[in-house]
């Protein structure tokens, strides 16, 4: 399963993807067009709330995980 | 030609700061922030890289990192944002301010939305802690201050105000305009928000700056627009730094502020500090045998960046750097967009000459900037 986690900011989601990598988990910055306009957010193919879970201990928040990737 | 207007701009810059914008703009031309293509997302990272690399130097948060377009648009959105947040309250800033401070400061009193008071800061830094401390109230709320003077290279003992906003519950917004890259500084010392040129000594390009908080007090936006974010709300994003960033940032101007970062590091601050201070040394100690030299320095005053105000007696200042400029000598002479340092050390009427080493001048630049001065004014 795909997700698209939306994030706060672009800057959030490239610092998620940083985070990730260096934790090994697959993750890629992007945008998708969702409730409040765009968003910037991470793909991942990984468990969303297990991903969510360590964005957390590194203090970037998860505003919504969005099931198949949305719009891209 | 030899530059010494470096607390202007730092010129040359390092070649890896060229190559660096050279390759933003060849190869990272879409807009950050904007759109979901690779390419937008490509320019993304390398802006959000520099973003790292500038609050990683002054120990921050890429998250609470805004880029800006010099210093002083980093204090209007300090000083101008937390007072908005804040409501009306009390603001405290000094008397070697740059008009960068003090103009936003008096607009937002002239408006109505603050009073101030300005430290006189003597000349030690327990004057000037005592003085800034004597004029706390119940209602302050920001206490804005240089970490070193633009005019006369004072560097100001940002720790200890630190210490006292900490108990007070203040915020502390530091113009690391002339500090930033010379000394360290970090939001740890107990500074809540720090304003910086990406152009002086982190040798970025002209048209950078950053602006980054330690998040403790709330930001209003002082300007609006569109920021690539919750773009179907009427309202400006409330997080950072989509908050401050409207518009398309100076991205090639942002990616190559990072290798000045980068510079700075490789260089190591101690180390330009020391060879920038033995610089200044040297010139004044060549400059002090001239009995129509006057050197703007008080033997009380414990701390100074790489930056000397001179007088030559019976030359207007903007004269005096005209002549050397046509002897190819580049340093700036009037006011040094200063007016309140100017009136404390009595030269207010028509400025000083301002020496201002950076990294890439030696000794040898002073020796002959010296011998024009020693030989034209005997």
């Amino acid at each position: 399963m795909r997700y698209f986690i939306i994030l706060k900011s672009s800057t959030a989601a490239l610092k998620a993807q940083n985070t990730l990598a260096k934790m090994n988990i697959r993750a890629q910055a992007g945008k998708i067009t969702a409730k409040g306009g765009c968003r910037f957010g991470i793909y991942t193919d990984d468990d969303a709330d297990k991903v969510c879970r360590i964005l957390g201990l590194s203090g970037i928040s998860c505003v919504e995980i969005q099931k198949d990737g949305g719009t891209g | 030609m030899i530059y010494f207007d470096n607390a202007a701009t730092t010129y040359p810059k390092p070649g890896s700061v060229i190559r660096t914008a050279e390759k933003a703009l060849s190869d990272y031309g879409a807009n950050p922030g904007r759109a979901g293509h690779k390419l937008s997302l490509d320019t993304s990272m390398m802006v959000f890289r520099s973003r790292e690399k500038c609050a990683e130097f002054f120990g921050g948060d890429a998250e609470n990192t805004v880029f800006t377009l010099n210093c002083t648009h980093a204090l209007n959105f300090a000083i101008k944002g937390v007072c908005a947040a804040n409501g009306k309250c009390h603001v405290i800033t000094t008397d070697l301010e740059h008009n960068s401070v003090i103009r936003p400061v008096h607009a937002l009193s002239e408006q109505g939305k603050i009073s101030y008071s300005i430290a006189n800061t003597g000349e030690t830094d327990a004057e000037l802690v005592k003085a800034v401390s004597d004029l706390v109230r119940r209602d302050t709320r920001v206490i804005v201050m240089t970490a070193g003077c633009n005019v006369n290279g004072r560097i100001t003992p940002l720790k200890k105000i630190g210490e006292l906003c900490r108990k007070k519950d203040i915020c502390l917004i530091a113009d690391c305009a002339q500090a930033a890259g010379v000394m360290p500084l970090s939001l740890s010392d107990g500074i809540n928000i720090i304003c910086a040129p990406g152009h002086k000594g982190l040798y970025g390009p002209m048209g950078t700056g950053v602006m980054i908080t330690d998040g403790k007090y709330p930001l209003k936006a002082i300007i609006e627009g569109g920021t690539g974010s919750v773009s179907t709300e009427i309202t400006q994003p409330d997080f950072l730094p989509d908050m401050l960033e409207s518009g398309t940032i100076n991205t090639p101007g942002a990616i190559a502020l990072g290798s000045g970062v980068d510079f700075v590091r490789s260089k190591g601050i101690d180390r330009i500090y020391t060879h920038e201070t033995a610089l200044c040394s040297l010139f004044i100690e060549r400059c002090k045998k001239n009995r129509r030299i006057t050197v703007y320095r008080s033997p009380k005053t414990e701390h100074y960046l790489p930056v000397v105000s001179f007088n030559v007696d019976g030359v207007e200042a903007s004269e005096l750097a005209r002549m050397l400029s046509d002897n190819g000598f580049y340093l700036r002479g009037g006011f040094h967009c200063n007016f309140l340092a100017h009136k404390k050390q009595g030269t207010s009427d028509s400025g000083t000459v301002r020496f201002a080493p950076s990294v890439f001048n030696t000794r040898l630049d002073v020796i002959k900037l010296t011998d024009f001065l020693n030989k034209t004014f005997k």
